[in-house]
């Protein structure tokens, strides 16, 4: 007989293949080798069994498949391809105006930050505090006005960009920024199809 | 037992068989690409109706929610659409399409399942459809439990056993959805199986709970 019956394969072996056996993706050699010992193994043959039953459940949902019910998506997909929209699977999240109330926050930091340093430039440059600070249309006489002028425009900033949040309507840059962040959770319609498809990667 | 087959000839609205694809039906489907490349929409309407049902289902079995098939199934279409330009029509629609609509479940499933059903229909202005019709309760009660024991699996193998065991797909096939090489998908293929068998045998043994009793 051929040589590879000579020694037959452990019974760990064979199961690790008995799950490709009852799906009939195993060929040649390896599969006379595990039918081989199944033939003349009681308990592998006993695991090939239960392979057997539940690929026999398997294929029944597969069949039971075949009577499924399910309503065609063109009509859907037709009013889609008249008036394109956003995806109607994205994650329902809006922008919220907490959300715009940190991004204004931080906006103001900033513009402190930046009066404050060009408050308190080196002397001698034209613009520091001993040639007085220019905040408003008002020379604020001392470094202490200067940085409270830049502090109450901050607080007013903040009050506007708080008033923009409860009244929903922001302006047309605010809109910009909005847009982008919902772009995060909305299925990117433009975006190639290469750039998606790495997801699988993770596997 | 003879796996269900897709002819569109016999049972119009099942789309192609991907399993055997013959020259006529891929050189079909690339003229109606050329087709729907040109804006002939009832070119790119007969490509749906190829592929939906097959699509839905498949997509059915990985996320667990017809409507939200239904959604993603929709979805892949539209990307399909508005990525026909760019679309190689030396490849099949059939393997693009699956794998498009495969990333969309998976980045779904990441992120959208907390919303039911119903919240879903409704934030869409709609009522939900309503549940799947099966022509015989005890078909649809061995399904569910099947369905049940299926969605245990971890998603790499229930997506390998659903395109294999529920859609007929060779592992050639589903190395290009998943974008793997053969030899993993059949190793996975067949963890999968084991995984499958082990978990179908505990709940015959009465060891897990009945879909029924998760709610």
């Amino acid at each position: 007989m051929f040589s590879f019956f000579r020694t037959q394969w452990t019974c760990r072996r064979v199961r690790r293949r008995l799950p490709l056996l009852v799906g009939g993706d195993l060929t040649g050699r390896e599969q006379l080798q595990v039918e081989a010992h199944v033939a003349s193994c009681e308990r592998c043959r006993q695991e090939l069994c239960q392979f057997e039953q539940s690929a026999a459940a398997l294929q029944a949902l597969a069949e039971s498949d075949a009577a499924l019910a399910i309503p065609s998506v063109l009509p859907e997909l037709r009013r889609r391809l008249a008036t394109p929209r956003p995806s109607s699977i994205r994650r329902e999240h809006s922008f919220s105006a907490a959300a715009l109330a940190l991004l204004g926050s931080l906006s103001v930091t900033a513009i402190v930050v930046g009066t404050m340093l060009v408050q308190w430039a080196p002397p001698g440059r034209g613009n520091g505090p001993s040639a007085g600070a220019e905040t408003g249309g008002k020379v604020a006489a001392t470094p202490t006005q200067a940085v409270q002028s830049s502090t109450r425009q901050a607080v007013a900033a903040q009050l506007d960009m708080a008033v923009l949040a409860s009244n929903g309507s922001p302006t047309s840059d605010e809109t910009a920024v909005s847009d982008q962040t919902q772009c995060r959770y909305t299925l990117d319609l433009a975006t190639p199809m290469d750039a998606y498809e790495p997801a699988l990667d993770e596997y | 037992m003879e796996r269900e087959r897709l002819e569109p000839e016999v049972r119009p609205g099942d789309g192609p068989d991907l399993t055997a694809p013959s020259e006529r039906e891929a050189g079909h489907d690339a003229w109606l690409v050329e087709q729907a490349r040109r804006g002939d929409q009832a070119a790119f309407e007969e490509i749906v109706h190829r592929y939906e049902r097959r699509l839905t289902k498949a997509l059915y079995h990985l996320v667990g929610d017809i409507e939200v098939a239904r959604d993603i199934a929709q979805e892949s279409f539209l990307r399909f659409y508005q990525a026909l330009h760019r679309f190689d029509a030396s490849r099949r629609v059939g393997p693009w399409l699956f794998r498009i609509a495969v990333n969309l479940a998976t980045d779904w499933r990441r992120r959208g399942r907390h919303l039911s059903t119903r919240a879903r229909a409704q934030q869409r202005g709609v009522e939900p459809t309503s549940q799947v019709g099966y022509p015989e309760a005890d078909d649809r009660a061995l399904a569910e439990e099947v369905r049940h024991v299926l969605n245990q699996l971890p998603e790499p193998y229930r997506l390998v056993l659903v395109l294999r065991e529920l859609e007929g797909l060779p592992n050639s096939e589903i190395a290009a959805i998943t974008g793997r090489k053969e030899a993993t998908i059949r190793w996975r293929l067949a963890q999968a199986r084991q995984m499958f068998k082990e978990l179908w045998h505990a709940r015959l043994n009465g060891h897990i709970s009945h879909p029924k009793d998760d709610s």
